[in-house]
């Protein structure tokens, strides 16, 4: 005889993994096999250690080289003839004077005006003999007070002075570049180079600059020289001033340089006060960050996978726990929340560990190299969460397919 | 008063090939009663097993279980039924080996969403039942066989199920720690646990008050041919 199915259905109180015990049941799990969640950290460590490391050694580096060049930034201010060409096409707003009058301002160490011949590159030689390819170099008028703002040092002979600038003499000085190219090696025996058919006499050879390395590649020639043979400045080869200072002066010289030069119209001229530090140290962030980035991102990346992997595999091992646990009265629910908490914590140790080794690491490459270190806590205090975060995304889908362990397998381990 | 109904239950396995695994079967388990259910490999007892533990879903046929009908439950309320209803005591014990005998026994209430205190009072109450008492701190892979299954049924009744459903409980043990695992068995039955044996052995179906016989999946009196 057939029974009949009762047709209220009795309540059942329902089973769930209580938010209270999600913690320390994942935490069980985690350190009852604790070979398998070191190695498992691994990758998450390795990834937010990277960014860490590569944060802060940039920003160390950064604050470094901003320190090596500051003095030398602090110290410089250019001044660009921006005025009216006159009807030639000559623009000449500097004064003739402008080197003594701007030498004559309190915290001014050097100054000098300089600007490239007309035409651009030009074709320099060491012989007048047309079988021999000229060189196409930069050639600059420049005034002793110019080359003295530069910082040049000379490896032979001299730098031309204000006795050549006064007699409008020929000389030249080279650049060690230039030197190199025209197969100069020493001004000693005063040589002689060619310029648009005239000769001028090598009488110093720049090894080193403080300031505008360019200037190693290029050929001087006295600023009087250069107007008598060339003539005035032009709207497409503007001159320009180099004006080095004692430090700390370099903005209130700044200030004063227009209406020192040019009282009666100091608009012809435009100041560039030395740049900040943080422009300079953007700027090297700029450079190096996305590289660094793009490496603790992969790195990150690989722990990731590393995570997902071995989750993965944690999940199949584990196939007949879970389907006890689902026996037991686990919800496909508790098991997706356990392997996820599980990944989440393994990428959060993971974080912190990493946090914590990149910032020794830090520590000892600021101490070994004499360097301040630098920490900056957002950095610092976030890291970990990248390590949960990516923990969170690699235990995704082990934890979907833990979920779907039917409780049936509690019989087939 | 029954606690299993079963009438026409069934499982196909849809293949390709099709295979029927078990049934019709129809079955009827009375409160407070022993069942043995014997049968050669391959007869679908495990099969049984499943279905009458919810751990798998029927092809076919009506299950009542404590009154409940079982079919068109949603999954969540299967697993609810499932947790609260039967205790499993497994061949293989089925224990977390890192975990200590205590743990293994309450995590039958795990699920419960009982405090962690309370689990671990109750699961020593178990383990004090199945004689097991002082060596709730054990590591279960420090445990004999007898212990371990010992520390198995513990979790089973731990949560104070209505059936125990022992799937060859003795398979794995040697003939005196299976004597041992059965005279605990026969305790709990005597303290009025119902107890479904799913066994191949003689000897272990032997301490039922009913047995019946699974052949190519259908279910038989113990005297039928």
């Amino acid at each position: 005889m057939r029974w009949k199915k009762p047709l209220v259905r009795p309540p059942v109180v329902r089973t769930r993994l209580a938010w209270r015990d999600l913690l320390p049941e994942s935490l069980n799990s985690l350190t009852v096999r604790p070979g398998r969640t070191v190695m498992t950290m691994l990758g998450t460590l390795l990834g937010v250690g990277a960014f860490v490391v590569v944060l802060g050694l940039t920003g160390m580096a950064a604050a470094q080289i901003t320190g090596t060049f500051s003095v030398l930034r602090a110290t410089e201010v250019t001044v660009d003839d921006v005025g009216p060409a006159s009807l030639d096409g000559t623009l000449a707003s500097f004064p003739a004077d402008a080197d003594q009058v701007v030498g004559s301002l309190r915290g001014v160490t050097a100054a000098g005006v300089s600007w490239p011949l007309p035409g651009g590159p030009a074709d320099v030689t060491t012989t007048l003999d047309p079988r021999v390819m000229p060189r196409q170099l930069g050639v600059y008028a420049a005034s002793p007070g110019y080359l003295e703002a530069l910082g040049a040092h000379t490896s032979s002979g001299t730098l031309f002075n204000r006795f050549d600038q006064a007699r409008e003499t020929r000389v030249a000085v080279l650049g060690k570049d230039a030197a190199a190219q025209l197969g100069v090696t020493s001004a000693a025996l005063r040589p002689t180079v060619f310029l648009h058919g005239a000769s001028y006499t090598v009488v110093g050879i720049i090894d080193d600059v403080k300031r505008q390395a360019g200037a190693l590649s290029a050929v001087f020639i006295p600023d009087t020289t250069a107007r008598a043979a060339h003539g005035q400045p032009s709207s497409t080869g503007a001159a320009a001033m180099l004006v080095a200072t004692e430090l700390g002066a370099a903005d209130q010289v700044a200030r004063q340089l227009p209406v020192a030069l040019r009282p009666d119209r100091p608009e012809l001229l435009r100041v560039n006060p030395p740049r900040t530090d943080r422009a300079v140290e953007e700027s090297v962030f700029a450079a190096l960050n996305p590289v660094f980035f793009s490496l603790s991102a992969l790195t990150l990346l690989i722990g990731g996978v590393g995570i997902a992997n071995t989750t993965l595999v944690a999940v199949v091992e584990r196939t007949g726990e879970i389907g006890l646990r689902r026996a037991l009265g686990a919800r496909p629910r508790d098991v997706y929340v356990q392997f996820l908490a599980e990944a989440i914590l393994v990428g959060t140790l993971g974080g912190l560990v990493g946090t914590a080794l990149a910032v020794a690491a830090i520590l000892c490459v600021a101490l070994l190299l004499q360097w301040t270190a630098i920490l900056d806590p957002a950095v610092t205090l976030t890291a970990p969460l990248i390590g949960t975060v990516t923990g969170a995304l690699a235990g995704l889908y082990p934890a979907i397919r833990a979920a779907r362990v039917p409780p049936l397998e509690a019989l087939h381990r | 008063m029954p606690v299993i109904q079963t009438q026409g239950l069934a499982k196909v396995h849809a293949g390709p090939p099709r295979v029927r695994a078990l049934g019709p079967v129809d079955l009827t388990v009375w409160a407070g009663e022993y069942l043995a259910v014997l049968g050669p490999s391959g007869s679908g007892k495990s099969t049984l097993l499943s279905l009458l533990g919810l751990l798998d879903v029927p092809s076919g046929g009506d299950y009542l279980l404590g009154g409940v009908d079982t079919g068109g439950l949603a999954e969540r309320e299967r697993t609810a039924l499932r947790g609260r209803r039967i205790g499993f005591v497994f061949q293989d014990f089925q224990l977390l080996k890192h975990y200590t005998a205590s743990e293994n026994a309450a995590l039958g209430l795990l699920y419960t969403r009982a405090r962690a205190s309370q689990r671990l009072s109750a699961a020593q109450a178990a383990l004090d039942r199945v004689g097991l008492g002082a060596k709730a701190d054990a590591l279960a892979s420090t445990l004999s066989g007898g212990e371990q299954q010992r520390v198995a049924i513990a979790r089973a009744l731990v949560g104070e199920p209505s059936i125990l459903l022992c799937d060859e409980p003795t398979g794995n043990l040697d003939s005196a720690t299976a004597s041992a695992v059965l005279d605990q068995i026969d305790e709990l039955h005597a303290q009025g646990v119902t107890v479904i044996v799913i066994t191949h052995d003689q000897a272990t179906a032997a301490r039922a008050e009913r047995r019946v016989i699974l052949r190519d999946g259908r279910l038989f009196p113990e005297a039928s041919p």
